[in-house]
């Protein structure tokens, strides 16, 4: 049932008869004694008075198009004629200096001389008639907007002059034009600690690195030094200012004359090198499986079992011990290591110094590698291809985790089939524990299959 | 028999329809206008109204006034031994209030209507309801303020019009705005201040005053008694600066007298600051009912310190325009009061009228919004938004933030500021949540305020059908039902002041104000006076007390004239 229906009204109607429509039926669904009729007819009455009134509105500016265009707020219209009974009221002219005057200071940035002239105007009783007052605040929203440069402090002392406060409910106009004008006022503040941020930056090196880290042209080998001494707190400072611009102010940079860091979520370290460690234990486990069940099936067949689950995680963890002692030479070799980088590895690799590195991160690839071919030792055809897959899979998996926060391909397509399919499974997936006992179960039970023809 | 009643801050009144008006009723004394005041007597007994306030100088541990303000609140007001809230000292009033409908209409009344500011919170509007209870009185409905103003100036004038009331009372202000159409009184917007009154603007004349003596001069201004005949003063002099150009502004104590000239010029410098604040209310008004000055019809003024000729020529120089004032603005609200009370009852002689109320300010929650990588907790999100005509019921969706979490707790909160602590805490409801990653649980809340202004919150769960209600319990500023039943018994046990003997009451009260007040010849002359009653009183003979009563009190009259 439509709201036109509920009314008795053919979509046409004018405001004239929907009220009275509305006056009949409210006689029969009085507020206090039928809350929920009632809430629906007036809910019908709204929307079809908020329609009537836009067909109006729409059909009186075809008619007088041509003068839609209102004269400049400047000049007031003189107030309505019962004025003239209690002119002893307002026997005042309007104040100096004149509106025009104020609207040319604010353009040329002379905040003091605006405020002051502003509580002078603001002071005076020529502003006491609400028309009055209400085409000056007008003015006042108009020159906000359309003036090019002004503080929030100078924002918030109009405002306080004005009695604009949103705590108090007493905006000036439409919500979203007020929400432009203090998202204005919010980047000015955010473009003022980022100017702040780069000038302490300049002037120390210290302080302002995640500013000047989005910032600052600088060469890879520097940006690499500056990011490698992050820490999480800048990190955090980073993101912020990074996202806001992204999402809220774009225009932050022009109005900075700087241009931002475009990959810079590929600069954010790391969450989590999970995706290695799976990688590597799933890798190495297959590698070695075969080796075990020769082995197992000559001798003991418990200690080839602990294996898969106890001995490999324990190699990996050794190695990840070494290699956060490795990883401490190569930031300090950082320059070298771009240098080097930069020459030899492919440039999607390399990602302007945000990527892989070939000291920190390909180099050490080849342990493991250096493994999976000793301990495939013994099955020909796999001797070869093993290293290979150990060593790009870990430089891929390695290369995912550096993109931190940006969604690659892989994660966007696991994100829709995990949509799609339902997530019980995939929780349980998740859970590095579920996948390890599934596997556990899985060659225990393979294990004794093969182990059984020899009793 | 429904009642309306006018619990004002300075004055109440009582009205009931008789079928074709709204007739207010008198008082024990004869008056239409019952002052705001109670307190107890010598012998512990309950006074109301002109005796309570003649004996609020004389007597002013045993006396209060002003207590409109405090309702809502827990703030507590000793009378003798015992404390007394907000809510109490209303219900005394009330009390008093329904014995004298009762007398004037000869029948037991059970029933009434009050009228209450429009920006009147839940917590007042609880306590309002709290205080009709404990006088023995079924509150049918509170209306607000301006909106009975207009029900009484809308029922003379049958027109199609849009106008505007603007209600400054003893202690606040109130501004509605009102469209009449088709026997539909619908109020569009209502804005306004708990705390703007005429008795601010005494208190101004009393700072001035002392700021104009000097403290070191003055006897400690802080005391009770000194306090409370400044302030007599104060509003003796703002209304003798209506028709006068200048007033004297005089303390007595003992020997000795201060006393400054006050001019109408000087009281516009002095309640300048109190002037500006009456402006914004109505511009947000104005606003929320998406209203020109041009579309108003009318501006009705209400509440009796719109007589002050300088709140008069405000609203003039505000608008453009003299308002209307064919209505006396004590009265105005009382009678739409009862018209109210009436209607209610579907009094066969009142044409059929629907009223609709709006919310007078916005509803929410507490919420969490993202911002760079976390949360930021304190954002309000509004639920029913001011102004919304009511009775209305509205929902918002909102999920859980963590994983896991087991219970959510809502803040419910009242105002217009995008964070919620610049707002005013209503109460919280707890509801325990099934464990889900963050985001899974989603809770539908639901906010329904009724026709009496009173909010109740609703939460829903869809994942397993869970509903909790909100009954906002610890509001300091509401009583448990406990609370109020034990209050009902020691209320009811209190005696009331014998109502024969009010009026010779009275006169003893004035003569004892006018004693402490007077110095010399003229304090002579007033304590000859009272003995001289108090002598007719101890005859106990009826003709001879009427005679000397009316004696004194011409003398007296002549007295307070000639200062």
């Amino acid at each position: 049932m439509s709201h036109w229906q509920l009314l008795n009204l053919t979509p046409d109607a004018d405001e004239r008869s929907i009220k009275r429509a509305y006056a009949r039926l409210l006689k029969n669904h009085r507020p206090d004694e039928n809350p929920d009729v009632f809430q629906r007819l007036r809910e019908a009455y709204e929307t079809s008075l908020a329609e009537a009134r836009w067909r109006a509105q729409i059909e009186e500016e075809v008619v007088d198009a041509p003068l839609a265009i209102i004269a400049p707020t400047a000049e007031y219209s003189p107030l309505v004629s019962p004025l003239e009974s209690v002119d002893t009221l307002i026997t005042v002219s309007p104040p100096e200096p004149s509106l025009e005057q104020m609207q040319q200071w604010l353009a040329e940035g002379k905040g003091r001389q605006v405020m002051d002239a502003l509580r002078h105007w603001l002071a005076s009783d020529w502003l006491l008639p609400f028309e009055r007052r209400q085409q000056f605040e007008e003015s006042i929203l108009d020159w906000l907007e359309s003036a090019s440069q002004w503080s929030p402090s100078f924002f918030d002392d109009v405002c306080q002059a004005m009695g604009w406060d949103e705590a108090q409910g007493n905006l000036p106009c439409e919500y979203w034009r007020w929400d432009r004008l203090i998202r204005r006022c919010e980047m000015q503040v955010m473009e003022e600690s980022v100017r702040r941020d780069l000038a302490r930056f300049d002037a120390d090196n210290i302080h302002g690195q995640a500013a000047a880290l989005l910032f600052k042209p600088m060469s890879d080998s520097r940006r690499r030094g500056l990011a490698d001494y992050l820490t999480s707190l800048d990190w955090q400072r980073f993101t912020q200012i990074a996202q806001s611009i992204e999402y809220q102010y774009p225009e932050l940079p022009q109005r900075l004359g700087l241009k931002t860091l475009d990959n810079w979520r590929d600069w954010l370290p790391p969450e989590s090198f999970r995706g290695v460690y799976l990688f590597l234990w799933l890798a190495l486990a297959v590698i070695v499986m075969p080796s075990v069940f020769a082995e197992t099936a000559k001798r003991d067949g418990l200690a080839g079992l602990l294996v898969i689950p106890l001995f490999i995680p324990l190699v990996i963890w050794l190695g990840m011990k070494a290699y956060q002692i490795w990883s401490l030479v190569a930031v300090s070799a950082g320059s070298l290591d771009v240098l080097l980088s930069r020459r030899i590895l492919p440039r999607r690799w390399y990602r302007q110094g945000a990527g892989l590195l070939l000291l920190r991160h390909v180099l050490p690839t080849a342990v493991p590698a250096a493994l999976a071919y000793a301990w495939a030792s013994h099955v020909p055809w796999i001797r070869w291809v093993s290293p290979l897959v150990v060593f790009l899979g870990t430089l891929y998996f390695t290369n995912m985790a550096l993109r931190g926060g940006k969604v690659s391909m892989w994660t966007a397509a696991l994100r829709a089939i995990r949509h799609k399919v339902g997530q019980l499974l995939l929780r349980v997936l998740q859970r590095e524990v579920f996948v390890v006992l599934i596997i556990m179960l899985v060659m225990g039970v393979s294990t004794y299959s093969r182990m059984k023809p020899g009793f | 028999m429904i009642i309306g009643i006018d619990l004002g801050t300075t004055n109440s009144l009582v009205a009931a329809w008789d079928g074709e008006h709204a007739r207010i009723l008198p008082n024990a004394l004869g008056n239409l206008l019952t002052p705001s005041v109670v307190g107890l007597d010598d012998h512990g007994q309950l006074v109301v109204g002109d005796i309570a306030r003649e004996r609020l100088h004389t007597h002013p541990h045993l006396t209060t006034s002003l207590f409109k303000r405090y309702m809502g609140s827990s703030r507590e007001t000793l009378l003798g031994a015992r404390a007394y809230r907000a809510e109490e000292l209303s219900a005394m009033l009330l009390r008093s209030l329904k014995a004298d409908a009762e007398r004037a209409l000869g029948e037991p009344v059970h029933e009434a209507v009050i009228s209450v500011p429009a920006y009147f919170s839940d917590a007042q509007r609880k306590a309002t309801r709290i205080a009709g209870e404990l006088a023995g009185l079924k509150i049918e409905k509170l209306v607000n303020e301006p909106t009975a103003a207009a029900l009484a100036y809308g029922l003379q004038q049958r027109n199609e019009a849009t106008f505007l009331v603007f209600d400054l009372g003893g202690g606040t202000f109130d501004v509605s705005i009102l469209e009449l159409f088709e026997g539909v009184m619908e109020v569009r917007a209502s804005a306004g201040d708990n705390f703007l009154g005429g008795e601010d603007f005494d208190d101004l004349l009393v700072e001035h005053f002392i700021a104009k003596i000097g403290t070191a001069d003055l006897p400690d201004t802080s005391l009770p008694a000194i306090a409370q005949r400044l302030r007599r003063e104060a509003q003796r002099v703002r209304h003798a600066l209506g028709p006068a150009q200048a007033a004297r502004f005089t303390l007595r104590e003992q020997t000795r007298e201060w006393s400054i000239e006050l001019t109408q010029g000087e009281l516009a410098d002095i309640v300048r600051p109190l002037l500006d604040r009456l402006r914004a209310p109505i511009e947000r008004a104005m606003r929320d009912a998406r209203i020109k000055v041009a579309d108003l019809n009318e501006i009705l003024l209400v509440g009796g310190t719109t007589r002050m000729p300088l709140v008069r020529k405000l609203v003039a120089s505000l608008f453009g325009r003299i308002p209307a004032m064919q209505l006396n603005p004590d009265e105005v609200v009382v009678q739409g009061a009862a018209i109210q009370a009436a209607l209610q009852a579907r009094h066969a002689s009142l044409e059929e009228v629907v009223l609709t109320d709006v919310c007078p300010y916005t509803l929410g929650i507490e919420t969490s919004v993202q911002q760079g990588g976390g949360f930021q907790s304190g954002h309000y999100l509004p639920i029913i938004e001011r102004n919304t005509v009511v009775p209305v019921s509205r929902s918002r969706t909102v999920s859980t933030l963590s994983d896991n979490q087991s219970v959510v707790k809502l803040g419910i909160y009242q105002g217009e500021s995008r964070l919620v602590n610049n707002n005013i805490f209503l109460g919280e409801l707890e509801i325990p949540v099934p464990p889900r990653k963050a985001g899974e649980v989603t809770l539908d809340v639901r906010f329904t305020y009724d026709n009496n202004g009173l909010l109740e919150a609703q939460v829903h769960l869809p994942i397993n059908g869970d509903t909790r209600r909100l009954v906002i319990e610890n509001n300091p500023g509401v009583l448990p039902a406990e609370e109020i039943a034990r209050r009902l018994v020691a209320l009811e046990s209190l005696k009331v002041h014998p109502r024969d003997q009010q009026i010779n009451t009275l006169l003893l009260a004035r003569l004892d104000r006018l004693y402490q007040e007077s110095l010399g010849d003229g304090r002579e002359h007033i304590a000859g006076l009272a003995n001289y009653f108090q002598q007719m009183l101890d005859t106990q003979d009826e003709h001879r007390i009427r005679a000397a009563r009316s004696d004194i009190t011409q003398r007296l009259a002549h007295f307070e004239r000639e200062g």
